[in-house]
């Protein structure tokens, strides 16, 4: 379980327009919280600088005890893949490969005694989300199968946080509902934090909590959970 | 050390220099791949990118089989020609050119050359230290296989045994190369001249004439009917006995020389088709040896196998004159490999230079490559995969590209050298024994490390494109 606080964050571009300037911004453990905005509002670059793929001027992104931005390349690498899921808006996938593959992909680089782990992992999620394991390879998979073995990967690491980049974006609506039915009681049963850059209300909807981002700023931010009644 | 070096045997010694070639590939390979399991990835994108795959393997291989290729050609060449001349110690003929006779002695090529006369053959087979001094004559052919006259003596001593039938035993008689395409009992009329000559000889005997100053006279004495023939030459007068019938007595084993097409026959019917004296007296209807040199027509060569080894060398010196000519096959032999030895270096340097442009094509093209396996490699670091990983991947892929060509280029050079064996058997009848020695296995390790080392270059710019700029793209 891992808490998120993000401090003076400033990511500017090549010619040094600023893309995301973060005063603070904070997530308890277990929170789901929506990201939306306009186009170019800097929230896919958001999502990117608290995994570490970003590097900013300056700030500092902290998971828990660790500043995330302190670390080494070598390091972050090595806590991305112990503690963020990262879902994209295109899933990404090595089509050659079965689901089973896809989805145990991190089995590849990690050290021998926690493959095992996460090829279990991915045919209990793969296995939950009704797609089948091996055999068939994934080019043959639809819009919806590939992104929720890509959903499927990012949960096999068991991370402590999900980051997803509009997963839901390039699926039609019964596939965007099977989508986040799977990817919120996920993150619920196993209580992770959830970011989710999205467009969609619905997907939205869904979240505790929603930071509206203009450019490059929090412009925003609501609670869904007063209307839940929690 | 360099005696240290030279005490271990040669086999252990190229043994030790094979695995000092791949290892710096072993090692790289070792030292990049350790810890992970990249062959998954990998084998997603040699299937994703099959064709072009499989056209870089085959370019590699093209390139590597060449090289091998002529390494062992230039080696099975040497040994076949070598192996043709092995039973040629000696050859005394009439002063002239030495390939020239070794084209005719050895490779029963047709050649001009002038005769000896019988005074030489005597003084050769009188000789102490001489063991075997065989006339050779040459001219005639039956179905473009060569006509040769010479002894009983040098059939035993060129062939050993007959594998089938009897040696010749009358001047109507002859014996056979194993591909011969005659078999025992079967009787033939032989042809003036080989292949294109013999056709002309068929003109010849329809009127057409020769203009006989064009053509040397034979050497040694006319017979009683002043009649003459160049026995060796390529052109020829009209006294050629067109109803000379020959019956095929027996076989010879098959030596893989260009003398398994050759049909021997007695030296003295040879001159009997072409109307010359018998190289006995009159009405001495004996074959072979000894033969009267007041009746010896001429031989274009004499076979001579000494006794002693060193003998050899005083003979070919005694018959180092104005009048004779001495050589060794085998030397002249040795200077023309020396010759192809040159033209190996040249042609090995080539084929180096290619292969090293072939794999630097490749490699420049796998990194243009590598653009297309960008998104996959940003994913890969996106989910936490080390930089290294990333280079493992792409260095795993060249590496299986590279091994796969060069394991084909091993193949293909084989294939290749095989087949060029058998062009040269068809040209030429020698029989070229293709293998791969250790010099082969070398030269493909050298290319297989050097390229792996190569593979780097791509593998780095992959591991260092691998941005989140390109989870963005599509």
């Amino acid at each position: 379980m891992l808490g998120l606080s993000v401090e003076e964050v400033v990511v500017s571009g090549n010619g040094s327009q600023l893309i995301l300037d973060i005063k603070y911004f904070s997530a308890n453990p277990g929170e789901k919280i929506g990201i939306r905005g306009p186009s170019g509002a800097g929230k896919s670059t958001f999502l990117y600088t608290l995994c570490g793929l970003v590097a900013p001027r300056y700030g500092s992104v902290c998971w828990g005890n660790t500043d995330l931005l302190s670390l080494s390349v070598s390091d972050r690498d090595k806590f991305r893949h112990r503690f963020l899921g990262l879902i994209f808006q295109e899933p990404c996938l090595f089509e050659e490969l079965s689901a089973l593959e896809n989805a145990s992909l991190a089995a590849s680089f990690v050290p021998f005694s926690e493959r095992q782990d996460i090829r279990d992992r991915a045919e209990l999620y793969l296995e939950r989300f009704g797609l089948p394991k091996t055999g068939r390879k994934v080019v043959s998979f639809s819009g919806g199968e590939r992104q929720r073995v890509a959903v499927a990967r990012a949960l096999a690491g068991n991370p402590s946080v999900i980051l997803a980049d509009e997963p839901t974006a390039a699926l039609d609506q019964k596939n965007r509902n099977h989508l986040m039915d799977d990817l919120v009681r996920c993150t619920e049963q196993e209580r992770k934090t959830l970011l989710m850059v999205s467009h969609d209300q619905e997907a939205l909807a869904r979240m505790d909590r929603v930071v509206e981002l203009r450019d490059g700023v929090i412009a925003g931010s609501s609670s869904n959970l007063e209307g839940r009644g929690k | 050390m360099i005696d240290i070096w030279q005490s271990v045997p040669t086999g252990l010694q190229d043994a030790i220099l094979l695995f000092f070639l791949l290892l710096p590939g072993l090692f790289l390979g070792y030292w990049v791949i350790r810890g992970y399991r990249p062959w998954q990835l990998v084998s997603a994108l040699l299937v994703r990118y099959r064709w072009l795959n499989l056209l870089f393997v085959l370019l590699i291989a093209i390139s590597v089989g060449v090289g091998t290729a002529i390494l062992a050609q230039e080696k099975a060449l040497r040994a076949g020609s070598a192996r043709a001349a092995e039973k040629f110690d000696l050859v005394v003929s009439a002063p002239g050119s030495k390939i020239d006779m070794l084209m005719a002695v050895v490779y029963l090529q047709p050649v001009d050359v002038p005769l000896l006369d019988g005074k030489v053959l005597k003084a050769l087979a009188e000789d102490p230290r001489v063991d075997l001094a065989a006339p050779i004559a040459y001219g005639d052919s039956y179905h473009g296989f060569p006509v040769i006259g010479s002894t009983a003596d040098f059939v035993h001593y060129l062939a050993g045994k007959l594998v089938k039938g009897s040696m010749f035993s009358t001047a109507h008689e002859v014996v056979i190369g194993a591909k011969v395409d005659l078999s025992i009992g079967d009787t033939f009329i032989p042809v003036h001249g080989h292949g294109q000559e013999a056709d002309l000889d068929e003109q010849h005997e329809h009127g057409d004439e020769i203009d006989s100053d064009e053509h040397h006279e034979i050497t040694a004495d006319a017979d009683e009917t002043g009649k003459s023939c160049r026995l060796a030459g390529t052109h020829h007068h009209h006294h050629h006995d067109h109803n000379y019938r020959y019956k095929v007595v027996g076989r010879m084993e098959r030596s893989g020389t260009p003398w398994d097409k050759a049909i021997i026959t007695p030296v003295e019917a040879l001159w009997a088709v072409h109307g010359l004296t018998s190289g006995h007296l009159p009405h001495d209807e004996r074959l072979g040896p000894p033969f009267d040199y007041t009746h010896f027509p001429g031989t274009p060569a004499i076979i001579v196998h000494a006794k002693k080894l060193w003998a050899n060398y005083a003979l070919a010196s005694e018959y180092t004159t104005d009048k004779t000519m001495a050589f060794f096959p085998g030397t002249v032999l040795a200077k023309l490999h020396g010759l192809l030895g040159d033209v190996r270096k040249i042609m090995s340097l080539l084929s180096n230079l290619t292969e090293v442009l072939v794999a630097l094509s490749i490699f420049s093209a796998l990194i243009i490559l590598a653009r297309l396996f960008s998104r996959r490699f940003a994913l890969l670091r996106a989910i936490g995969a080390p930089g290294r990983f990333i280079f493992a991947v792409m260095w795993s892929y060249t590496a299986i590209l590279v091994s796969s060509g060069s394991l084909a280029g091993l193949v293909l050079g084989y294939l290749g050298s095989r087949v060029f064996a058998i062009v040269v058997a068809r040209e030429t009848d020698i029989t070229l024994r293709v293998f791969f020695s250790w010099n082969e296995y070398q030269h493909v390790a050298a290319f297989f490390s050097l390229a792996l080392l190569l593979a780097v270059f791509p593998a780095y710019i992959a591991f260092r494109k691998a941005g989140v700029a390109d989870l963005r793209a599509g």
